[in-house]
């Protein structure tokens, strides 16, 4: 068995041997002392392109023949490895790779298998990193705090940017209930299924519900945006103009968090963006002619999405006769307001079975409108319009085309039959997540769960807050930090 | 199932062989075993015709992985999907450590949620020492970059 010789490669050269890829991404291999090739491998080509994962072993019999070992990716056998450094040694005939870290792989040539030092599940020493990561993951994140003090290794892997982005994706979203006070003491606070809650004490004034994790309460005097769970703040100072912040989302593309706000113009409303990046406010050419409320928008598609009622009389279409003095309804087929993260330019769009606005009289327009909710529902743009404890569901299916397909028709009415406040309830909708459609119905006494599964609904419990004063949001604490822009 | 040289498969159906690291021999239909990027990456590379070498999965995780790989390509309902799932990660704790190594190598994504969750699942809720006893590993923090950690996130354990 000592009479081989063995090479590895992770495309580089090695001493007798070259590995070397043409321009077409064939793989050849060159003995540099007989001058001659050895192999041209083509069924390596497409593996070459990734340059990265690339793992090569190769052996050389006492005939001079050059064979494989192993070849393929490398994250097949070392996950983690990437870029990381091998060492190869053969003892009693028996391969030994190294690699950076504790795990060792041993390759027995005469059964050609690896054998792996790793056993059971009570040894995760040799746990490979990348398995650890998958399954710390799934937790949620107060579970992970708990895990950051096992040890030293766990630490250090659920401590980075990417591992807290990882889990912001995986995790359920839960529920913020912020309570707002003109006293000093407000706060919110998360609910974990009505078991046990935790109380922050903020001075928040307000919440807005934004992103999944971060919110931004508007004072009187400063704004600024926090990850709740961490506490970790950002200041934003005031937006100038006296601006009142309308949306606050995540730059995909720009891998930056941005906020939007408002002010008014005399003819049209005008915006101004702030980018944690360049921590600076710049005005916006585009405009729009109506006023994105301060529920805070869905972002679908690269776009935000804001339910719009009112535009500015003085820029009316010409049909239309404005109402009061100041505002005017708009008409159904503009009354989803968009901004296009991209362009940063704004539209609007109809709500579906936009001719309901002909149909109806004038004093139920607005009043109408004003039931309709957008939520987001499987990554879609959904819309819930509230009825008399009817609600349709709507889901924008194809987004190019803007069409939209109901999904869902909740009837509320037999539940609530027995309810007597119903008549006068008005239910906001606050999301769908976790197969439940969340209903901030405060006349009935709070948060209520309808699962659209199985068509129940379950008051949501929480101890120790009354629940007329909270305002809800979906909300799924992370670990993320607002810094790691980039 | 499970079988070593399936022969009676229709000619339009494929049947890849996988041989496991203790050289058991298990044919799976091609539509079923590309759903591992492993495999699919190594049929590519021309091993098709071949028998496949699995060097990292035993006889016994391999009957369980290819059993699940040929439920998820018999198009059964969703629902029965998840209810079948449920209990083929029920069980126990050496099984599933085996089977998570196994889908981590052969690069079955859908698989190692579902497992890593299980996993999870049984992390959920427990304290650090308790994490430290399922797991066996040892506590290398100082009384006190403990106590540190501890003061640093003192706000979530309130």
């Amino acid at each position: 068995m000592e009479n081989y010789n063995i090479f590895l490669a992770l495309l580089c050269s090695s001493a007798v041997l070259i590995f070397f890829f043409d321009l077409l991404c064939n793989f050849r291999i060159y003995h540099r002392e007989r001058g001659c090739l050895i192999r041209y491998v083509r069924a390596f080509s497409r593996t070459a392109g990734d340059m990265m994962p690339t793992l090569l072993i190769l052996w050389q019999a006492r005939d001079g023949m050059v064979d494989w070992l192993y070849r393929g990716f490398c994250h097949v056998i070392f996950p983690m490895l990437k870029i990381a450094f091998l060492v190869v040694a053969v003892v009693n005939g028996t391969i030994v790779l190294y690699r950076s870290l504790r795990n060792s792989f041993l390759w027995d040539p005469l059964v050609g298998t690896f054998i792996t030092q790793q056993s059971r599940m009570a040894d995760t020493e040799h746990v490979s990193n990348d398995v650890l990561i998958e399954i710390l993951s799934w937790l949620p994140a107060d579970c992970i705090l708990d895990c950051q003090r096992v040890c030293r290794k766990w630490q250090a892997l659920t401590s980075t940017p990417s591992f807290a982005e990882l889990q912001l994706k995986r995790a359920a979203p839960g529920i913020l209930a912020s309570y707002m006070s003109f006293a000093k003491e407000s706060y919110c606070l998360y609910i974990d299924e009505g078991h046990r809650s935790k109380a922050n004490n903020q001075t928040l004034m307000h919440l807005m519900r934004l992103v999944d994790y971060t919110l931004i309460p508007p004072p009187g005097v400063e704004f600024f945006i926090c990850n709740p769970f961490t506490q970790q703040r950002i200041t934003l100072g005031t937006p100038p103009r006296n601006a009142f912040i309308c949306g606050f989302f995540f730059h995909t593309m720009e891998g930056d968090y941005r906020v939007l706000s408002v002010f008014e113009d005399p003819e049209c409303y005008r915006y101004l963006m702030f980018s944690l990046q360049t921590r600076c406010w710049r005005l916006l050419p585009s405009s729009s002619y109506c006023h994105p409320f301060s529920t805070s928008p869905i972002v679908v598609d690269g776009n935000l999405h804001w339910m719009v009622y009112h535009r500015r009389p003085s820029l009316l279409f010409q049909h239309c006769q404005p109402k009061s003095r100041d505002f005017v309804d708009l008409p159904c087929r503009n009354s989803i307001l968009r901004f296009n993260m991209l362009t940063e330019e704004f539209d609007s769009m109809a709500h579906p079975q936009c001719d309901c606005c002909l149909q109806r009289s004038d004093d139920f327009l607005n009043l109408d409108m004003q039931e309709m909710h957008l939520i987001k529902m499987d990554e879609a743009l959904s819309l819930c319009h509230v009825q008399h404890g009817l609600i349709d569901i709507w889901l924008l299916e194809d987004y190019s085309n803007w069409l939209w397909v109901q999904r869902y028709k909740v009837n509320l009415k037999w539940d609530i039959k027995y309810d007597p406040f119903y008549r006068n309830g008005f239910i906001h909708l606050v999301s769908f997540q976790n197969g439940e459609l969340l209903l901030d119905w405060k006349r009935r006494g709070g948060l209520f769960g309808y699962s659209l599964e199985l068509n129940t609904v379950r008051k949501i419990n929480m101890k120790e807050i009354e629940e007329e004063s909270f305002n809800f949001i979906s909300h799924t604490p992370s670990l993320v930090s607002l810094r790691k822009v980039q | 199932m499970a079988s070593s040289e399936s022969t009676t498969t229709s000619t339009t159906t494929k049947v890849l062989r996988l041989k496991s690291s203790d050289n058991e021999i298990f044919g799976v239909e091609e539509k079923a075993a590309l759903q591992s990027e492993t495999i699919k990456s190594l049929a590519e590379d021309g091993y098709s015709e071949d028998v496949i070498p699995l060097f990292n999965v035993e006889k016994k995780t391999l009957a369980k992985i290819v059993e699940w790989l040929n439920k998820h390509a018999s198009g059964s309902s969703k629902e029965e999907l998840k209810r079948w799932d449920a209990d083929f990660v029920d069980v126990d704790k050496d099984v599933l450590y085996d089977l998570l190594l196994a889908s981590n190598y052969l690069n079955i994504e859908v698989l190692l949620h579902q497992l890593a969750q299980k996993v999870a699942d049984m992390i959920k809720g427990k304290k650090p020492e308790e994490i430290r006893q399922l797991f066996g590993i040892k506590n290398d923090f100082t009384p006190e970059e403990e106590a540190e950690i501890r003061r640093e996130n003192a706000w979530a354990f309130e």
